[in-house]
């Protein structure tokens, strides 16, 4: 398990829990359907920290502070 | 007739960018802003349509996710779903994104009202090989879907047909009531018992949605019922049951709740979703490889930004030309066929002069406009946005500060105002509102290109502008920076945005968008810039100078004596010690204060008062000219003048939506006219008085 900021990219993820996030931000997560199981894949991972990825076949990108709390789970192809 | 029209309120929601405004102005005929990034609608929207004997009042709401609202735009659509309760909802779903646009279908229908779906953008969808099966949808769950395509104006029709046979209850489609399995729903069972105690709460809003929010915490929800006589009852099992559930399940009570949504969601699109044909390549991925890359993504944002200035000042030159010989032909004109008089000083130095000054600029805010909504609906915005945010936040704004900035820059500082909406963080927000007035926005174009245009050489002109933006965003990200370290300190909000997928815009869609604002410009002109005008010219013709004054000066001399004796010419007088050592004499004063009805009517005002000083009708030579001879004028003055037009008070307009943004508040209001005009004289100052120094003139 790693956060999502330390993923490889363009490898297929599970998205496994939250961090250190408050609720609002969590909430606009789980809205945007990011729950526990979910698969999402990794598009770019700026040295910044700020990420872009597919999520129900939607482009979301994130800044650091979220990206760096949301913890994924690498699925081998 | 009329009386006899049957009413039905509904409301149009759905995702943020899945084609609201788009559908609402197929309903209704009207033309709001649509484009391809979300937020673009902030505020609720309202029109009608007449189908038979029905009236149907639509409203078009701000895009949201879910009923969590957080911020503003969200809370104006959740509130009016909640509080208005309209007869019927239209659910615009984007049909390439079911599964994520379903979830929001799943909250409004356990509201207890009637949902019809929209299935948005079906064409995107069979360009990804798949279909959805609105046949099965109604038969296995009650859910009526009817396919649109609103940037084609498709499936319109269908659609206001079934909004009248679900009103008239000729098509049985069914709430849709989530399985969360008999753990939760016996806590759900428990809440709703006691809701049912208090016949207040259960006559004005849905028990399920009560008791599902409460479950959850949501503080909206618990704000509701304050005043209710089972609140405390209410308040104390809610929390019980989150914290049970949310223990049995190890998880948080959202996650739990969306999970079993979500489950729900997935076995409707297993049954409804199907792939007919292999999907067609998204070019988006590929693109975002490049314009979002780590290092190319800054240098292309700057080239895209440089690419509209020069596209705007290079290709509208000969336009703005033509524009401003048929007005200096028609000023002659005007005034050969008028009898001297001050009717004839009334139409030639009056209206043409001063409204013609502003007229004269509409080819450059066509092709402006023209080059900012080709950017628009390509998507490229929400890339914008996310680009800046790092970089917005080492000045205390956040990324959506930048769409606030550009829409500003885009056209008019009120929709960039208003766009502030859906930043989440209040102080965030009020930083973007303190700053977003500094930007150059359409109304200040003209005064800018009429000063370069005056000063600088053809080939200049292009680079100097561009200047002119990066100084204003200079402006903005320093005074945000210093508003963030001292008045309004606070963590910044977080970024999560969806991206939209590219698309290539079509020339139609453009050349409305460009027409539409443009049209607002004509307007302004029609109306408020040509009242101002007229004002002007009263104050500058009134009171006559006579007598011993005119007698024996030439024309050009009694021109000048009559604006100084003028009552605008009294104010020009009394202002110009506060004016003088930032290097402007009573004109410009005039022209500044002024342009605080629209910024345009500096330009307009300035054309009146150069008219007022000509004689000859035949040599009416334009507004930019007459500039370039007025020796109380320089490059240097130019350039300072130009300065403090961007950073002093925004017009009337906009200081009202500040002060509406803003939260109403007094002390917001003061601050804002305090900081923008002590700031654009210190600033105009340095200028000036620095320039002077290093020999640029005086």
């Amino acid at each position: 398990m790693s956060p999502l900021t330390k993923a490889k990219k363009d490898t297929l993820l599970v998205f496994s829990s939250f961090g250190n996030i408050v609720d609002r931000e969590k909430q606009k997560l789980i809205d945007l359907g990011l729950i526990p199981g979910e698969c999402i894949k990794l598009l770019q991972c700026a040295r910044n920290g700020y990420v872009t990825f597919i999520l129900k076949g939607s482009r979301i990108a994130l800044d650091c502070n979220i990206a760096g709390e949301i913890i994924v789970n690498e699925v081998s192809k | 007739m009329k009386n006899n029209l049957k009413e039905i309120k509904i409301c149009l929601a759905g995702n943020p960018n899945c084609g609201k405004s788009s559908l609402f102005n197929n309903l209704t005929g009207l033309r709001q802003h649509v484009g391809n990034y979300p937020g673009v609608t902030v505020e609720k929207k309202e029109g009608s349509l007449v189908k038979g004997s029905y009236k149907i009042n639509i409203v078009d709401l701000p895009g949201i996710y879910s009923l969590s609202a957080s911020s503003e735009d969200e809370i104006v659509a959740r509130n009016f779903i909640i509080d208005e309760k309209p007869d019927l909802i239209i659910d615009v779903v984007d049909a390439s994104n079911f599964e994520r646009n379903l979830y929001l279908y799943t909250q409004l229908s356990e509201l207890g009202i009637k949902v019809i779906i929209a299935l948005n953008m079906v064409d995107v969808l069979k360009n990804k090989g798949q279909e959805i099966d609105c046949g099965l949808l109604m038969k296995n769950y009650g859910i009526l879907a009817v396919p649109t395509i609103a940037n084609k104006n498709k499936g319109t029709e269908d659609l206001v047909k079934s909004v009248i046979d679900v009103y008239e209850n000729k098509k049985d489609i069914k709430s849709t009531r989530i399985d969360y399995g008999n753990f939760i729903s016996d806590h759900i069972l428990k809440i709703e018992n006691i809701i049912y105690k208090d016949i207040l709460l259960t006559a004005k809003y849905s028990v399920r949605y009560l008791a599902v929010s409460l479950i959850k915490h949501d503080k909206f929800v618990i704000q509701k019922i304050e005043k209710s006589k089972v609140y405390e009852e209410l308040k104390k099992q809610s929390f019980e049951s989150g914290n049970i559930i949310s223990d049995k399940f190890s998880d948080s009570v959202d996650s739990v709740f969306a999970d079993r949504i979500y489950t729900w969601i997935h076995s409707v699109a297993a049954v409804a979703v199907k792939t007919v044909a292999k999907s067609k390549y998204d070019i988006s991925d590929a693109i975002d490889k490049i314009v979002l890359n780590r290092i190319f993504a800054l240098p292309i944002f700057a080239l895209v930004m440089y690419t509209i200035f020069k596209f705007t000042f290079t290709v509208s030159e000969p336009f703005v030309g033509w524009f401003e010989s048929g007005i200096e032909f028609l000023s002659g004109y005007a005034g050969k066929v008028i009898p001297e008089g001050v009717f004839q000083s009334f139409i030639v130095d009056g209206i043409i002069g001063g409204v013609g000054g502003v007229l004269g600029f509409f080819p450059l805010i066509l092709f402006m406009f023209f080059a900012i909504a080709f950017f628009e609906d390509t998507g490229y915005m929400a890339r914008a946005v996310f680009i800046m945010d790092k970089f917005m936040r080492k000045f205390g704004l956040h990324g959506k500060s930048f769409a606030s900035m550009i829409i500003s820059t885009n056209g008019c500082a009120v929709p960039g105002l208003m766009a502030a909406r859906t930043i989440e963080s209040e102080k965030d927000r009020l930083i973007t509102l303190m700053v977003t007035p500094f930007m150059i926005c359409g109304a200040k174009l003209p005064i800018f290109a009429l000063f370069i245009g005056a000063f600088f050489s053809a080939k200049d002109g292009a680079n100097v502008m561009f200047i002119m933006y990066v100084l204003s965003v200079v402006f903005a990200l320093g005074a945000a920076w210093i508003l963030k370290k001292t008045i309004l300190k606070g963590k910044p909000a977080y970024f999560i945005m969806e991206l939209p997928p590219y698309r290539m815009p079509s020339l139609k869609g453009i050349l409305l968008k460009m027409w539409e604002r443009g049209f607002l410009y004509l307007k302004k002109a029609g109306t408020i810039i040509l009242l101002v005008t007229i004002l002007i010219w009263a104050g500058l013709s009134f009171p006559k100078a006579g007598g011993e004054q005119v007698e024996n000066v030439s024309e050009e001399q009694a021109a000048s004596i009559q604006v100084e004796q003028s009552y605008i010419g009294k104010l020009g007088n009394l202002i110009e010690p506060i004016i003088k050592p930032i290097g402007f004499d009573g004109k410009a004063g005039i022209a500044l204060i002024s342009g605080l009805a629209a910024k345009e009517v500096v330009v307009s005002t300035l054309g009146t008062i150069y008219s007022l000083g000509e004689v000859d009708p035949e040599d009416a030579s334009s507004l930019s000219e007459k500039l370039q001879q007025d020796p109380d004028w320089s490059k240097l003055k130019a350039v300072t003048f130009l300065v403090f037009c961007l950073i002093y008070l925004p017009c009337v307009v906009a200081v009202a939506v500040f002060f509406r943004e803003s939260g109403s508040k007094i002390k917001w209001l003061l601050f804002l006219a305090f900081w923008t005009t002590v700031a654009a004289w210190i600033f105009s100052f340095i200028v000036y008085q620095g320039g002077r120094l290093f020999g640029f003139g005086g």
